[in-house]
């Protein structure tokens, strides 16, 4: 079971929040038609070992969205930001 | 306003729960007199939303999603970075008239009172029976009096209040209207087990 650290309403239980996907994986602008990119970013994922940028939502809160930089492995929370102070390209680090 | 009906009339029976005599561990009531507005505005303009309403309200606006501020008969929750929730009684006038009143374009003002159902949770065994279902510590050393919290019982979103008096367990729960009765099934049949009692609603 995961904590995570809410910027707004403290540490909370796992199970209030949703998880959102992989925060480091951006999407092609819309107008762009080329199905491989689209596939690649719809449907392929990495799977790495440490490290992970990721998308939560405390759904069950203040419903905000954020990153979350946690570590596959240790299921250690290194960073947890609101989304809309971090740019997905620089991460929830802000790196 | 339209005459609020209970979520909970078909299944709300006052009387005693579980053992038959002695204290009531737990006492439940369902908090009919009240009325909730929500504003919420942007993320520029809202810091002089919240001076307007400090105004307004004779109180400050709580600058965080842990505590609300108690004040006049109402309590203010910042429910969300740009999200309030005030709630007061059912003829609080300055509330009434808030809502009807038009905000600008700096906020949009919402009565959900009837959308939420509130029951109070008092006694001994309070705290006990709201964490049957809560992942949220409420000892008083770190969840005092207007402290709240958003989170989730028996897959119920809810929002948890500790109101006064100090020292004593009193809790608010709001819960979505739609869930009202799952809810209360829920947090009867828990409290079967310790032994409580109904009110009247207020």
């Amino acid at each position: 079971m995961l904590r995570i650290a809410c910027p707004y309403c403290g540490e909370r239980d796992q199970v209030e929040f949703t998880y959102g996907g992989d925060a480091a994986s951006g999407f092609p602008a819309l107008a762009d038609a080329d199905l491989d990119r689209w596939t690649d970013a719809v449907f392929i994922r990495d799977n790495p070992r440490g490290e992970h940028r990721e998308l939560w939502q405390h759904q069950h809160g203040c419903r905000q969205w954020l990153y979350v930089v946690r570590d596959t492995v240790t299921h250690a929370i290194q960073s947890v930001v609101p989304a809309r102070d971090a740019s997905p390209a620089a991460g929830a680090d802000g790196r | 306003m339209p005459e609020q009906r209970s979520a909970l009339a078909a299944v709300y029976r006052p009387g005693r729960i579980g053992a038959p005599e002695g204290p009531a561990a737990v006492i439940l009531s369902e908090r009919l007199s009240r009325t909730l507005v929500q504003v919420c505005g942007w993320r520029d303009s809202f810091p002089q939303l919240c001076r307007g309403l400090e105004a307004l309200l004779s109180c400050a606006i709580p600058g965080d999603g842990l505590r609300a501020v108690s004040h006049a008969g109402r309590s203010i929750f910042r429910v969300g970075p740009e999200r309030l929730w005030v709630a007061g009684a059912a003829d609080d006038d300055l509330l009434r008239t808030f809502v009807t009143q038009a905000p600008g374009e700096d906020a949009v003002v919402t009565e959900i009172g009837h959308s939420r159902t509130v029951v109070r949770v008092a006694g001994a065994q309070a705290r006990t029976l709201l964490n049957r279902g809560l992942p949220v510590d409420l000892d008083h050393s770190v969840f005092p009096v207007d402290a709240f919290a958003q989170s989730v019982i028996h897959h119920i979103p809810v929002l948890v209040h500790r109101t006064g008096p100090e020292g004593e367990a009193v809790f608010d729960v709001y819960v979505t209207r739609d869930y009202a009765v799952s809810f209360w099934e829920w947090l009867t049949r828990v409290a079967q087990a310790l032994g409580g009692q109904i009110r009247e609603a207020e």
